[in-house]
């Protein structure tokens, strides 16, 4: 319960952070809130740890920015809170609003960040399967090149990134919903608050009239990451959105994952309520948010 | 003052100007210093010398110990202290002390003496978390750094987990008793009948007999404040100050003077804030005898927090239960007798071993009346951490196998479930095959205003799939006869109201209050009696060397027998001052009354008489030379000296009765039980304080809830693998249903001002409420806990066959032509 000995650095410029990054070597972690980085540290993770760079004090990473064509821009410094309580975010893309919302409580969404949030890379992350399912992408700041990263290929494994030791993920682009688009959310848990997902599932829909044109479903703490179940998107395209079809594509997707037992649930209950709830995203990505208490 | 109190001196009823109406209703005096950290749990305690104490844990669960090397944790900068069980005598601890078992009426089949946990493990663990040793350093970092140096060699011995197999004559043993002994510490058998007839006569000519297996799960209490401990040491005056948190301060220091082969002079325990209990602390954890070695070898004060992994591993929670339940009824639908077999697991050791078995027996024929009983309490050890009381000791188990019995007899005999169980209800001049009298008893109105609130008559045929309202009804004791340790005249608790020469009253009570209002309701009861305000009357902080004897916060005791102590001490003073008074009124003391800050004449014609509450006491003090005021105050419930003494025999001095009723929906898919809406009826004579007897109430629901629906200790061979609040969850504020309480039943004769338990027992009703409720919206059969989305999704799949018809028989059939 005490946390180790290490520097604290505070660089004021993202180039500044990089370069103490590429210097430090492996030694370094950076933090944006530290929700995910201090607790782990007091019961003995990241024991090699020396130096900790706060990213908070790097101006211009705390925005959420919307364009018509990129979609929406949220900077790695933005909190939770914000994001779930972002007008722009509720009007451009609510699912990502209400994954926000699921994350921890309130105190610590007033402190942590989705990019964190994902960075953290659990099984269970509530920012991952959302991201996927849209095909949004993490802007990477490295040493010497800039990349632009999906986020189905973030997730590398169990609390494992794609990041080199001196990236830097600084953005999170999520591509604008169009008019016939739909995404939704849906994380199981047994507590409303301070829990972690028994299952996430996040749907996204592009629809044509009543027939679904593309579809991805992505599924969260039912494998070693965050997961895209891509045999479930593509069984919808063509269909319309019946309770058969609905019920088949939940099979489809809980055969697409092999979920281990934990403490929190079994394999065989949460692939059940990977079926369950795969239909139960889908409905809500049709039904929308609106009159949602996001 | 006792039994003996001139009760001419208490305030009437009629008069009652703080315990009653809407002016009762306070917020605890403590509450500000707590909401914002000025208030210093035993854990805040701090000094610049202060040395941080850390314990080296068994990781196995049951070993014999080859050896233990501390002499890397002895070199490591900062350690000033290392211990292992070499530096405590053979004396274990534990258990209720000297003298505690005569007052129960339980058979021994084993040695239950005093203490079976050694301070630190010297030849044998017993469970994983069972400490070997301790470091203390100048830093929390170096002392676990050097914890982490120790070697210890372990042996590993065979093991046993499950309470059956435990039981059984070829299993492992636990705590040296021998084999033949099966593990089994005390067991407790309660068989009679108040109408001559054994059980089998009773079932022979029953109507019917409801038969059903049930179990409940491993909790733990998850207190805010884990078990924390800073003792200081005088080396002069060979003396040590212990904060520790605990809610049973003498019996801390009768366990210390012990283990130190000392007298307890040399212990001053003293009585700080205590972050919640739920019957957790009143045990005697090894942090604080290592604390005060470490202080006494050091010289400096040492500070013993433990983390919350370590409170899961090697503290104390809710014992699991298997039951056999038999109720048998006759053509009237009355119960006539019950049998029931309950084992209880009590895990590595015995702690408050005697009241678990002698209780959960009495919660077996609880609340109903049952003129013929048979029924069988056996604990078990298992290498797990130890069971012990939890906030409705054993009655949330016992109770949950009880309502449930009831509950599905209803529906075989096509009674509404409401009405079945007022038929066999308690009511008050009941004396029970066991002994147990009950002296007010509000039972069938609870059930009744339940009903009424749930709108029950209307609905219960109305409601959808899915939906359903469930009832449950319980008792609960208010206060135990027994003192623990082995008081003169079994004496509970000793307070002293003293009264200076400015007319300021001070109460000296060490009644532990651990977030229930203890301190307030003291300190409103001497303001009641002396016709004061709340705020006049101060509160000493106490310790066992300053204030006299209170046995402490555990059994529902502290209002019933700590508040008729202390209105004792309270009277004590008024009386003084109305006899000094009348001294100079030349009347009749009796006829003189404290109120509204006046002493005041009552004999007729002569009622213009009054004196400010001041003058009065410096009256008081002309008279008796310049002394003080001082009142004291004793109380122990023994209405005649048989009572608790052979068998049968009465064990509280008031019971309390309770019904939850609960509205939810289940969703099929997933097992997630919401509930939307709590009721709770709670017969708790005259009610104190409203406001902490619905907070009280409130909180018996959030922890019942929990229970039922969310904790749930799991354990891999006796390693606990969800030691923290992410995984071993508790219900958050958003989880919480509607509540509505009601609690204004008639006042007890016994109780303080008619006060009788809040919040305690009323923890136990809310698992079979629900678990009925459930029933009903699902045609599911719930034998056992906990009911978490997962074990419902179980449930609804295993019972997927029968449950439809189930829930179509309960809907069109049964509730339809009730």
């Amino acid at each position: 319960m005490v946390l180790p000995d290490f520097d604290y650095l505070a660089p004021k410029t993202l180039e500044e952070a990089s370069n103490l990054l590429h210097e430090l070597g492996e030694h370094a972690m950076v933090i944006a809130g530290g929700c995910d980085t201090f607790p782990p540290m007091k019961q003995g993770a990241f024991a090699d740890c020396q130096y900790i760079i706060d990213l908070k004090h790097i101006p211009g990473l705390d925005k959420i920015e919307y364009d018509e064509k990129e979609g929406l821009k949220i900077g790695c410094l933005v909190k939770l809170f914000d994001i779930q309580t972002s007008a722009l975010v509720k009007e451009k893309n609510p699912a990502v609003a209400q994954a926000a919302k699921y994350i921890a409580s309130t105190q610590v969404r007033n402190k942590g960040t989705l990019m964190g949030n994902i960075c953290a890379a659990v099984p269970s992350c509530d920012g991952g399967p959302i991201l996927i399912a849209q095909n949004a992408k993490i802007l990477v700041k490295g040493h010497d090149e800039n990349r632009a990263v999906p986020a189905e290929d973030f997730f590398t494994g169990v609390k494992k990134t794609c990041l080199a030791y001196d990236e830097i993920a600084t953005h999170i682009v999520v591509p604008p919903l169009g008019e016939d688009e739909r995404a939704a959310y849906i994380k199981f848990a047994t507590r409303k608050a301070m829990d972690l997902a028994i299952v996430g599932v996040a749907a996204w829909l592009k629809m044509d009239g009543e027939t679904v044109a593309d579809a991805r479903i992505a599924l969260g703490a039912v494998a070693t990451t965050p997961i895209l179940a891509p045999a479930a998107g593509e069984f919808l395209v063509g269909k319309k959105l019946d309770d058969a079809v609905l019920e088949a594509c939940g099979v489809i997707a809980m055969n697409s994952c092999r979920p281990i037992s934990d403490v929190r649930a079994s394999a065989e209950y949460r692939r059940d309520m990977v079926r369950v709830f795969t239909k139960r995203a889908i409905r809500k990505a049709i039904e929308g948010y609106e009159g949602d208490a996001i | 003052m006792n039994r003996f109190a001139d009760k001419n001196y208490f305030r009437k009823p009629e008069d009652y100007r703080l315990v009653s109406g809407e002016k009762s209703n306070y917020q605890h005096i403590e509450a500000y210093d707590k909401v914002t950290g000025r208030a210093m749990y035993a854990g805040d305690f701090h000094a610049p010398d202060m040395l941080y104490a850390k314990a080296k844990l068994s990781p196995i669960a049951h070993a014999r110990i080859v050896s233990i090397d501390t002499s890397k944790a002895e070199a490591y900068p900062g350690v000033k202290c290392v211990l292992t069980g070499k530096d405590f005598p053979d004396i274990k601890v534990g258990g209720h002390g000297k003298g505690a078992n005569k007052h129960f009426s339980g058979e021994k089949t084993a040695n239950v003496g005093d203490g079976d946990q050694e301070i630190l493990c010297k030849t044998e663990v017993r469970m994983c978390g069972d400490p070997v040793a301790a470091v203390c350093a100048t830093s929390e970092a170096a002392a676990q750094r050097a914890v982490d140096l120790i070697e210890v060699v372990y042996e590993e011995l065979p093991a046993c987990f499950d309470p059956r197999e435990a039981a059984e004559a070829d299993s492992p043993d636990v705590q040296g008793y021998g084999r033949e002994a099966h593990n089994f510490g005390p067991c407790c058998t309660q068989l009679g009948s108040n109408v001559g007839k054994t059980v089998d006569e009773e079932f022979e000519r029953a109507a019917y007999i409801y038969k059903g297996n049930f179990s409940t799960h491993h909790i733990v209490h998850a207190c805010m404040e884990p078990h924390a401990c800073y003792c200081e040491y005088d080396q002069h005056l060979d003396q040590y100050t212990v904060h520790v948190s605990s809610t049973m301060t003498y019996s801390d220091q009768y366990w210390l003077a012990r283990v130190f082969e000392t007298t307890e002079d040399h212990f001053n325990i003293v009585r700080t804030h205590v972050g919640g209990a739920f019957g957790g602390k009143s045990n005697f954890p090894f942090i604080e005898f290592v604390a005060c070695r470490m202080a006494q070898r050091t010289g400096h004060p040492v500070r013993f927090v433990l983390t919350r992994e370590e409170e899961f591993i090697t503290q104390q929670g809710r014992h699991p239960f298997i039951m056999h339940v038999e109720t048998a009824f006759d053509d009237e639908h009355r119960i006539i007798a019950k049998r029931c077999r309950q084992l209880l697991d009590g895990g590595a050791y015995g702690l408050g071993q005697v009241a678990s078995v002698n209780l959960s027996v009495i919660w077996a024929a609880f609340p109903y009346k049952i003129d013929t009983i048979d029924l069988q309490s056996k604990r078990v050890f298992t290498n797990k951490s130890p069971n012990g009381a939890m906030r409705g000791y054993t009655a949330c188990q016992v109770q949950f196998a009880g309502d449930l019995s009831m509950q599905y007899a209803a529906e075989h005999l096509g009674v509404d479930p409401v009405e079945f169980r007022k038929i066999s209800a308690l009511e008050t001049g009941y004396k029970s095959p066991a002994g147990l009298v009950v002296t007010s008893c509000a039972f069938k109105q609870t059930l009744d205003d339940a009903a009424k609130h749930m709108d029950w008559v209307n609905r219960r045929a109305k409601l959808e799939k899915n939906e359903g309202i469930g009832f449950s009804g319980i008792a609960f004791v208010s206060g135990t006869a027994s003192p623990i340790l082995n008081t003169p005249n079994q004496v509970q608790t000793n307070a002293t109201v003293r009264v200076d020469w400015n007319g300021i009253p001070t109460v000296y009570a060490n009644c532990h209050d651990n977030g229930q209002g203890a301190d307030t309701v003291m300190a409103m009861i001497v303001a009641e009696e002396l016709g004061l305000d709340l705020r006049d009357v101060k509160h000493a902080e106490t310790s066992t060397f300053n204030c006299g004897y209170d046995s402490g916060a555990y059994g529902s005791r502290v209002t019933f027998l700590g508040g008729n102590a202390v209105r004792r001490a309270a009277v004590d003073v008024k009386r003084q001052i109305c006899e000094a008074v009348a001294a100079k009124w030349n009347c009749d003391p009796h006829l003189i009354d404290c109120i509204d800050h006046k002493v005041v004449c009552r004999d007729m014609g002569r009622e213009d008489l009054e004196m400010p509450w001041r003058d009065a006491v410096t009256c008081a003090m002309y008279q008796k030379g310049g002394d003080e005021v001082v009142g004291v105050g004793s109380y122990y419930h023994r209405t005649n000296s048989a009572q608790y003494h052979g068998k049968p025999s009465n064990y509280a001095p008031s019971y309390v009765f309770s019904t939850g009723a609960c509205h939810l929906t289940v969703d099929e898919e997933t097992g997630v039980v919401d509930i939307d809406e709590f009721f709770f009826a709670h017969d708790c004579g005259q009610a104190l304080n409203k406001r902490a007897v619905e907070g009280q109430l409130e909180g018996s629901i959030y922890s019942g809830i929990g229970y039922t629906l969310y904790e749930d200790l799991k354990d891999v061979n006796g390693r606990q693998i969800n030691t923290n609040f992410h995984d071993y969850k508790m219900p958050t504020a958003l989880d919480m249903p509607h509540i509505t309480t009601k609690f204004d039943y008639p006042p007890d004769p016994e109780g303080p001002f008619g006060a009788k338990e809040c919040g305690e027992g009323t923890t136990a009703p809310i698992a079979p409420a629900v678990a009925n409720a459930i029933h009903m919206a699902t045609g599911i059969e719930i034998h056992d806990l906990p009911l978490d989305p997962e074990h419902v999704w179980k449930l609804l799949r295993e019972q997927k066959d029968v449950r439809e018809e189930k829930w179509r028989w309960l809907k069109e059939e049964y509730y339809a032509k009730l």
